[in-house]
């Protein structure tokens, strides 16, 4: 058995900066079902939120950050994470991280979606892999011991303190229990639920399922970001520099359809306003084979494209075989982000002693309900940074617990029975079932009955789930076996994604019922709060924190 | 258009196998969709067993290295009617690795083989906080390497150096660091600046990396210069 005063699951930009954090003090392990450069923050884009400018400030970002959230988000967190940004952003700097520059040297700003001004730093659209691969640096030359390819099956939690978990060894196909007296999540979202997702293969909501297991509080789940612009055809995602660099949204007249729906902001309206015109366009005939729009870059000329925008450029030859230079990119709304997570104050703490989380499986909540694009990699590192320093002071403060029976035995027997031979449906079947409904039902537009079906589908779909039984293949590299527990996992976060969003009735960020259009403040401007228990979520409210901006209406 | 093809995949189990065999799988699939694309689809419900590498999906994240109709390069990103223009589409583990299941290859020494030159930032005591647009395009196209080991494939054994080599590059020129300079000494002692690294070798950077044509003449330009 692993010993650790701090153990970090997840690589990705949160799991990253808590380690190096903590690893200045404290005996640190993370980790991860990927390498780390494999994490899904390389797939981010189009930056990073500071105010840096002259004119612009912490409240100003603040306030954007707030508008953007539709009053949900807790302001509080959020006042931290806008004050706390120039710092961060100039922290990373200085580790290395190569963002685009100004003429005059200085990191360069672009402005994304519902935002002011230019706030956004950037390294070309390539940020989040750039400050991954920093970050990554940054664990070499601190010695971060980190064990890739293990797979988190279990958090270890008793008298409601967590003390550990259990994770598969892929490579060696070991079970191994590692004690320790902080552990850190940092696993990142679950956008593999839904069929069209901008999200990693890897991103099945893990750390978020292993929690609400182990007794953790799940909050605002109900809210899931589709991103205006991914892909036709893959999904993969189109930045939103791509509009903020200055690209047209363009229906099959040729219109600009969003000064119809966002006059003042236009294609940098937030995320949820420009997906639901997008798809009213679609819906009401005047998409692409009632599949897309057109994303139109071709005014920014050839040269601009490859110096902003080399990713993008890159994906769109590839995947749709369109040079942007030439020809607008068919786009679409996918799933791309989880405003919902794991419950935790602004030092990542949750309701489980010794659980601290950070990055998208946390819900702190900054994003309430709707993110703002530049805000997701902001929230990662400064959160993960104050979720390391909080695991260091935790960790002296923990004395080694007298350790309970082996943990090991009850998962091995759990992993035994379901692979007892092929037996029943393929992971990939229900998953594709799932994935399916949960776009068709739950998507950019929802309705109570469309809710309803989707939680009686989900139902069935469990229950053939339990049905499932695996060929006996090993533990080493098995991943049938992985996919199989991930769609477990999905399982469990979609019953509570559907079930949040069928109680919550009204309409805010990016939830929007067609039967309640209005936001309703008097009844829903609080949290939703879900536990699990055997029968189902218990769902409950919590408090939104509201300091400096009261609630008003929102338009863009 | 539906593409009908055959993968050949390689299958290798350690605790079975002394060598690797190959295993056919036969599907119908999307003209444009990519090598991974077909992987998974045989995975999820043809043949639960097969063990490979993925996650990104899009070029980024670097995981699903593989031997394409015996080229290295990333699957997610290899369009099946490139390859696969007879039907037939052969797929091996990267070559030069140990192979720990099927398509899965230990890329430990790889990765392990990057700490040996210094492979962060190390800042400028009088850095300002500015560098120049002009300095940021020199290195900016090498800081894109993904690690993700088609440069460092081998006849017989992984490991030209070159992950490193690039490395060395973004860092050397890197108008912030310390070392600058040192780092490449550092890359000439530890025997990198060598082009070709094999006879034969014929991999290319998936991100666009020019070796060859970039890298090595300005490494081995500054190179002169300090001696």
């Amino acid at each position: 058995m692993l010993h650790y005063d701090v153990l970090v699951v997840g690589a990705g930009l949160a799991g990253l900066r808590a380690a190096t954090v903590a690893s200045r003090s404290a005996n640190v392990a993370v980790i991860s079902k990927v390498y780390p450069t494999r994490s899904h923050s390389c797939a981010a884009q189009g930056g990073i939120n500071a105010a840096l400018g002259p004119d612009d400030s912490w409240e100003k970002h603040m306030f954007d950050t707030v508008k953007g959230s539709d009053y949900l988000g807790d302001q509080t967190a959020i006042e931290v994470l806008c004050r706390e940004a120039p710092d961060e952003v100039m922290a990373l700097e200085r580790m290395g991280a190569l963002f685009s520059r100004d003429s005059d040297g200085q990191l360069a700003q672009r402005a994304l979606a519902g935002a002011l001004f230019e706030r956004t730093c950037y390294a070309a659209d390539l940020t989040g892999f750039v400050l991954l691969h920093t970050l990554y640096e940054q664990g070499l030359r601190h010695g971060v011991k980190i064990y890739p390819e293990w797979y988190l099956l279990k958090l270890i939690v008793e008298d409601g303190v967590c003390q550990g978990g259990v994770a598969l060894d892929l490579q060696r196909g070991q079970l191994e229990a590692i004690r320790a007296k902080v552990v850190v999540l940092a696993t990142g979202g679950y956008g593999r639920i839904f069929r069209k997702t901008s999200n990693s293969h890897s991103c099945t909501g893990d750390g978020m399922a292993l929690a609400y297991e182990a007794g953790a509080i799940l909050s605002d789940m109900e809210f899931v970001q589709f991103h205006p612009t991914t892909l036709y055809g893959c999904n993969i995602l189109i930045s939103e520099a791509a509009r903020g660099e200055g690209g047209y949204l363009l229906n099959n007249r040729g219109e600009r359809f969003m000064d119809k729906y966002a006059s003042e902001q236009m294609e940098l309206a937030p995320r949820d306003v420009v997906s639901r015109s997008i798809a009213i366009e679609i819906k009401e005939r005047r998409g692409f084979e009632n599949e897309y729009v057109h994303l139109d870059l071709r005014h920014l000329g050839a040269a601009k494209i490859e110096e902003r925008l080399p990713q993008v450029k890159d994906i769109a030859v590839r995947y749709a075989g369109v040079d942007p230079a030439e020809t607008p990119i068919p786009v679409q709304p996918g799933q791309h982000y989880s405003m919902g997570g794991i419950r935790c104050d602004e030092w990542g703490q949750t309701n489980i002693q010794g659980l601290l989380v950070a990055g998208e499986c946390a819900n702190v909540s900054v994003h309430g309900a709707n993110r703002l694009g530049g805000n997701s990699m902001l929230e990662t590192v400064i959160f993960g940074r104050r979720t390391g320093q909080r695991a260091i002071e935790l960790a002296r403060q923990t004395r080694w617990p007298e350790f309970g029976p082996q943990p090991l035995a009850g998962i091995r027997a759990y992993l035994d029975e379901r692979m007892t031979g092929q037996r029943g449906d393929r992971p990939g079947v229900l998953k594709r079932e799932m994935t399916g409904l949960m776009m068709d039902k739950v998507g950019v537009f929802r309705e109570g009955s469309d809710l309803a079906e989707a939680v009686a589908e989900l139902r069935k779909l469990r229950q053939r789930y339990e049905a499932i039984r695996l060929p006996s293949n090993g533990l080493a590299f098995n991943y049938e076996l992985v996919t199989c527990l991930e769609l477990g996992w999905m399982l469990e976060l979609a019953e509570v994604i559907a079930q949040g969003a069928l109680r919550r009735t009204e309409s805010r960020g990016a939830h929007c019922r067609l039967d309640y259009p209005g936001r309703d403040d008097e009844r829903w401007l609080v949290h939703t709060y879900a536990q699990r228990s055997d029968d189902g979520p218990i769902f409950s409210d919590g408090p939104v924190s509201i300091t400096r901006f009261q609630p008003a209406e929102r338009g863009y | 258009m539906m593409l009908d093809v055959t993968l050949q995949v390689a299958r290798f189990d350690p605790d079975l196998d002394t060598e690797i065999r190959l295993q056919d799988y036969s599907l119908q699939m999307e003209e444009r969709r990519m090598v991974l694309d077909a992987l998974l689809e045989i995975r999820d419900f043809q043949d639960g067993s097969l063990a490979f590498r993925y996650s990104c999906r899009s070029g980024i994240g670097g995981s699903c290295a593989m031997m394409i109709n015996g080229q290295p390069k990333l699957a997610c990103q290899t369009k099946l009617a490139e390859v696969g223009k007879d039907g037939l589409i052969r797929l091996e583990p990267l070559a030069g690795f140990r192979v720990l299941r099927d398509l899965v290859v230990d890329i430990d020494p790889f990765l392990e083989s990057l700490k040996a030159i210094v492979p962060w930032l190390v800042l400028r005591p009088d850095y300002n906080g500015r560098m120049s647009p002009e300095a940021l395009a020199e290195i900016e196209a090498v800081g894109i390497c993904v690690l993700c080991g088609v440069c460092e494939v081998g006849e017989t054994q992984s490991g030209t150096g070159l992950a490193s080599l690039a490395k060395t590059y973004r860092f050397a020129f890197d108008t912030r660091d310390a070392l600058g300079p040192e780092r490449i000494k550092l890359a000439v002692d530890l025997g990198l600046l060598k082009w070709p690294p094999y006879e034969g070798f014929a991999a290319e950077c998936p991100k666009g990396i020019e070796f060859e044509e970039d890298l090595i003449p300005a490494l081995r330009a500054l190179t002169v210069q300090q001696e």
